[in-house]
């Protein structure tokens, strides 16, 4: 199979389970060797560059015995960040996703959606070139997961965040639709791409629209 | 979530409650608390049994992540009275510094300890949001978050 991610573009890979969706994405951001074949990171292998990726998961991985705001510190912490600037870009972070006020807070007082915006903070502080998100609004109630889409899209869109393009691993076809540059469908067979397309609808995208349903309707028929 | 601060409790068609429910996919339970504080907020009406969204509150659906937290902070502070009274309390104080077991013992004098707890609880998550104070669950105390946000920057201006 060969893929390639550009810059500036936010791929959605949709799969059913078992296609090989979580082996890809981790094999992409470096947390899994591949067996056969290459990756390669502006054109050189993936061991030799050290991209600066940020990888959000579907549950909530947050420290419970530290504050929010130290948990969107740790990641810099742990690249060897000194205080007034980890301090400095965490804060940052913190306030693009609208946590600020919470920053005294505990994981526990958070609801999931707060939860989830603390781990897109963390990912943010980072200042990734490359944000890997598997399944990220899957384990939130619809409500939820919709506002936290919007806001992705608004921070994406308005540049806020200095990512280069984000690489979204779904099960959702509606939610590739609503906010994906480019969709690749793989089968069920693992390591197969089905389809692979650009959607050149403007944001923010109306799920009622003619054409939105189009996408939706073809990406189920393939 | 309650946010019932001596308003009165709302009163939709249930029809028209189950209907939303329905569309937005939510348990009726979990619907109710929201129409609560948006009809609190004044985001919403609710009248002769039907709930509808105001222009305060379809400014705030549309709103960016940083309006929306300016206009919920309007809202709160013109309309929630325990916010309002928090706020000027830790304004008075020269720390700008509370113990919520303060606003927990004048509650008291009104509600049952559940109610109370769920008030407060509330408070906490919209004062928060609203940046009007930060809550440290530690040492139990408010801190007027003006007060915070200069001390976060002499942090960071002296190392």
């Amino acid at each position: 199979m060969d893929l390639s991610v550009e810059p500036n573009t936010l791929l959605a890979l949709l799969g059913p389970s078992g296609s090989g969706k979580s082996t890809i994405w981790r094999m992409l951001s470096g947390l899994l060797a591949p067996s056969q074949g290459e990756v390669l990171w502006h054109g050189k292998p993936l061991q030799e560059s050290h991209p600066n990726v940020a990888i959000v998961f579907q549950s909530f991985a947050l420290f419970p015995w530290l504050t929010v705001l130290e948990n969107v510190e740790t990641p810099l912490l742990a690249r060897g960040m000194a205080h007034p600037e980890r301090h400095r870009r965490a804060l940052k972070a913190f306030d693009e996703v609208g946590l600020s006020g919470f920053e005294a807070a505990y994981p526990k007082e958070l609801s999931g959606g707060m939860k989830q915006r603390v781990g897109f903070a963390q990912a943010l502080a980072v200042e990734p070139e490359i944000f890997f998100m598997d399944v990220p609004f899957s384990a939130l109630d619809v409500l939820t997961a919709e506002n936290l889409r919007l806001e992705l899209m608004e921070l994406w869109t308005q540049k806020k965040i200095s990512t280069r393009s984000i690489f979204l691993v779904t099960h959702n076809i509606e939610e590739a639709v609503l906010l994906a540059d480019r969709i690749v469908v793989l089968g069920s067979n693992p390591a197969t791409i089905r389809s692979d397309f650009r959607i050149p609808l403007e944001q923010p995208r109306d799920r009622k629209s003619a054409s939105f349903l189009l996408y939706v309707d073809y990406i189920y028929r393939v | 979530m309650r946010a019932c601060w001596g308003c009165s409790l709302v009163a939709v068609e249930k029809k028209i409650l189950y209907h939303l429910a329905e569309q937005l996919l939510l348990e009726v339970d979990d619907l109710l608390p929201i129409i609560e504080g948006a009809t609190l907020l004044g985001f919403a009406t609710a009248r002769e049994g039907d709930v509808k969204i105001t222009p305060e509150g379809k400014a705030f659906a549309e709103a960016d992540i940083s309006t929306r937290k300016l206009l919920f902070r309007e809202a709160a502070l013109t309309r929630v009275a325990l916010l309002q009274k928090i706020m000027s309390a830790l304004e008075s104080k020269s720390d700008h510094v509370m113990p919520l077991e303060f606003f927990h013992d004048i509650l008291d004098e009104h509600f049952t300890e559940a109610e109370v707890l769920k008030q407060l609880e509330t408070a906490v998550n919209w004062g928060r949001y609203a940046e009007i104070f930060t809550y440290d669950p530690e040492r139990g105390t408010l801190r007027l978050y003006l007060a915070y946000e200069s001390a976060i920057e002499n942090i960071q201006d002296h190392g």
